[in-house]
C-alpha cells in the first residue's frame, strides 16, 4: 500500500513525485495521507478541487477516520487503471465486501458508505450499496431491525396521520 | 472512530440501496422498520399490475368457464415501471380467489361455499376476515375497497359486483353483510366504487352518482345532478369508472366497440362541479395520469421516477366479464389513451398471462408493522383451517389491544 503516513508537515502538500502530482489528504482524527493526484481524482469531490486549483494544500477529509481513508485509498489503488490486470481479479479483490453478515465487515461498510458518499467515489458506493442490498433481501423486518441495529421510531402519532393518507398521496 | 448508526443513513444512500432492491416485499418490509427508511421506501416502491387468478378458459364446446387455481400459493405482481415480474409466496391464498383492494391489500375469497374473506396484506401475511361471501351470486367477481386500512378498527367495508353490481356493507368483525338500499331509483345496478372524502359514492352504468350513508341501515342516494349528455350512443358498451384527481371527483367512461370484438375505443372524462350539480367535461388532465381499474382507479402525478406518460389513461383488462366473452382478443385490452390525440396504444400485447384480469396494485405502506406474536409465525407453517384460526385470534387482539390504548 502507498500510503505510508509521511507527515512532511513542512511541505505545501502539493509535492510531485517525478511528473506525478502528490496530494496530502488529512483524516478526521489527524492521520495525514499522501495520494497521487491520479488516483484520488476518482473521487468527485477532490478532482473538483483539482479542477478548481482548491487542491494545494492538505486537503481535510472530514468525517473520515483514518483506518476509512486507508480502506478507499486501497480501493483507488486497485481501481486505477492498470492497477489490477483483469477485471475478474478485481472481482475477486472486490468480493471481500460482498457479504456483511459480520459485525466488523457490517462496520467497515458503513464507513466506506459514508466515505464514498462524502467523496463522491461511484464505484465504491456502488459496491457498498449493492452489498447492503444484497443483505436485506429476504429478511423480515425484525432481522432487519436487529441486523442494521434500529429501532422503531414509530409513535402512536404518526400511526394516525398514516391512516388518514390516501394511497395515491404517495406521489410527488 | 465514527459510532455507525445505520438509522441515520443518509437519505440518497437509502435511495440508491432501495433502488437495487428488485423485489416489491424486500422494498415494503425495509419500509417499515423507521420512519426514515419509510419515507424512501414509500417514493421507491412500483406501481405494479396483479394478475387474479380467477382463470377462463373454454370447454369443448367453445363456452367459456373460470375457475380457482386451486394449488396455487403466491401471486404474480409485473412491474409497470420495469416490466418484471416477480412471485410472492402466499400460503394464505390456497384455493381461493384473489383480486386488489384498497392500500396495497388484497381481497382472498374461499373457492368452496359458503366463499369465506380475508382481507390479505401480501408483503406482511397481516389478515382481517369479513362476512363470508355465500349470499353473493358471483363471488369471483366479488371486489371491495375500504376507508382506511383494514388494520384499523374504525376500517369500512364496501363490498360491489358480487350482487351483479349491487352494493354491500360492514365494518371488520361483523357477522354478515348488508345490502345497501336504493332510495329514489331503480339503477341500482352500480359499475364503480371510490372513497372520496370521507365518505362512499358509486356510479350507475348509466351515470347515475350515489352517496353512500353507513349507518345501521346503509342508504344509497342518487344525487341530484344534471344528466350527462352523451356524446356517443347506441352500438356501444361504455363502463363508468369514478377516481380523485387533485381533490375534485371525477367520472371516466370507457367506450368499447360491440361490433369489432369490444375493442376499447375511446375514453370521456368528467369533473363533477358541486355548485352546479352537474359533470362539466375534462379535455385535459394535464401533468396527471388516470390508471383505470374497477374500484381501484387512482390518479397521479407524473414523475421521471414514474414510467406513465402525462394527459394519459391507463386501461386494463379488469373485467372478468369480458375474459369471458374475449378470450382471444386480450391485448386490445390493456393499453393508454392519449387525451391529447385521441391515440391509443397497446400495452404487454405478447403477454401470456391475460387469461385472468388484471388489477392495479398500488402498495401504499399505510400500516405500522408490529412485532410478530407466535401464532403469526406458525401460520405461515399451517393448512387453510389453520390460517383461519390464528387471524381470528389475531383480529380479536388487535382489537383489544387497540381498545386498551
Amino acid at each position: 500500500m502507498s500510503t505510508a503516513a509521511t507527515a512532511d508537515a513542512s511541505s505545501s502538500g502539493d509535492t510531485t513525485e517525478g511528473s506525478v502530482r502528490l496530494l496530502t489528504l488529512q483524516s478526521e482524527d489527524g492521520e495525514v495521507f499522501e495520494v497521487k493526484e491520479t488516483i484520488a481524482t476518482q473521487s468527485v469531490t477532490i478532482k473538483g478541487m483539482v479542477d478548481d486549483d482548491c487542491a494545494t494544500s492538505t486537503i481535510p477529509v472530514c468525517n473520515v477516520t483514518g483506518r476509512t481513508l486507508a480502506m478507499v485509498i486501497e480501493w483507488w489503488n486497485k481501481h486505477e487503471i492498470g492497477a489490477v490486470s483483469n477485471e475478474k481479479e478485481l472481482k475477486e479483490w472486490e468480493s471481500q465486501f460482498d457479504t456483511i453478515d459480520d459485525k466488523s465487515d457490517r462496520d467497515d461498510v458503513y464507513d466506506l458508505l459514508m466515505a464514498a458518499n462524502y467523496l463522491n467515489i461511484p464505484t465504491l458506493l456502488d459496491c457498498c450499496t449493492s452489498a447492503v442490498a444484497e443483505a436485506i433481501k429476504g429478511k423480515s423486518t425484525d432481522e432487519m431491525r436487529e441486523f442494521f441495529d434500529i429501532k422503531s421510531d414509530f409513535d402512536e402519532k404518526e400511526e394516525d396521520a398514516l391512516r388518514k393518507e390516501n394511497q395515491w398521496a404517495f406521489e410527488n | 472512530m465514527a459510532q455507525v448508526q445505520w438509522s441515520d443513513l443518509p437519505v440518497e444512500i437509502l435511495h440508491i440501496i432501495f433502488h437495487k432492491l428488485k423485489d416489491p416485499s424486500d422494498i415494503y418490509r425495509c419500509g417499515l422498520v423507521c420512519v426514515l427508511w419509510k419515507s424512501v421506501a414509500k417514493t421507491v416502491l412500483p406501481h405494479c399490475l396483479l394478475l387474479s387468478n380467477v382463470d377462463v378458459f373454454k370447454d369443448e364446446t367453445g363456452r367459456s368457464h373460470s375457475k380457482a387455481s386451486l394449488n396455487k400459493q403466491s401471486c404474480i405482481l409485473l412491474n409497470t415501471q420495469t416490466s418484471e415480474t416477480y412471485e410472492i409466496s402466499l400460503p394464505e391464498v390456497e384455493g381461493r380467489w384473489f383480486c386488489s383492494s384498497s392500500f396495497g391489500w388484497l381481497l382472498t375469497i374461499c373457492f368452496k361455499t359458503p366463499h369465506k374473506l380475508c382481507l390479505l396484506n401480501p408483503f406482511t401475511s397481516d389478515q382481517i376476515e369479513l362476512p363470508s361471501a355465500r349470499e353473493f351470486i358471483r363471488p369471483d367477481h366479488l371486489r371491495v375497497i375500504t376507508s382506511s386500512s383494514p388494520l384499523d378498527p374504525k376500517c369500512l367495508v364496501l363490498a360491489a359486483r358480487g350482487y351483479y353490481g349491487e352494493l354491500a356493507f360492514c365494518r371488520p368483525g361483523d357477522e354478515s353483510w348488508t345490502r345497501v338500499q336504493f332510495c329514489d331509483s331503480f339503477d341500482c345496478f352500480c359499475s364503480d366504487a371510490i372513497f372520496y372524502k370521507d365518505k362512499f359514492y358509486a356510479v350507475g352504468y348509466g351515470g347515475d352518482l350515489f352517496r353512500i350513508s353507513c349507518n345501521i341501515i346503509p342508504i344509497a342516494a342518487k344525487l341530484p345532478l344534471q344528466p350527462i349528455r352523451l356524446a356517443i350512443e347506441n352500438e356501444l358498451r361504455k363502463f363508468n369508472y369514478l377516481v380523485e384527481l387533485d381533490g375534485n371527483l371525477l367520472l371516466v367512461s370507457r367506450y368499447r366497440n360491440h361490433i369489432s370484438a369490444y375493442v376499447t375505443f375511446v375514453f370521456e372524462v368528467y369533473e363533477l362541479n358541486w355548485v352546479e350539480k352537474r359533470w362539466i367535461k375534462v379535455k385535459s388532465i394535464g401533468n396527471n395520469a388516470i390508471l383505470l381499474g374497477i374500484n381501484s382507479s387512482i390518479s397521479l402525478r407524473v414523475s421521471p421516477a414514474r414510467n406513465f406518460k402525462a394527459n394519459c389513461i391507463y386501461f386494463i383488462d379488469d373485467d372478468i366479464n369480458n375474459l369471458l366473452f374475449m378470450i382471444d382478443s386480450h391485448q386490445y385490452h390493456t393499453g393508454f389513451y392519449d387525451m391529447v390525440t385521441g391515440n391509443i396504444e397497446y400495452l404487454y400485447q405478447a403477454s401470456p398471462i391475460w387469461t385472468s384480469p388484471l388489477n392495479w396494485f398500488i402498495p401504499a405502506l399505510s400500516d405500522i408493522y408490529r412485532e410478530k406474536t407466535a401464532q403469526d409465525i406458525c401460520r405461515d407453517k399451517g393448512g387453510a383451517e389453520e390460517t383461519s384460526w390464528s387471524s381470528r385470534i389475531l383480529t380479536y387482539l388487535q382489537n383489544w389491544f387497540t381498545q386498551k390504548l
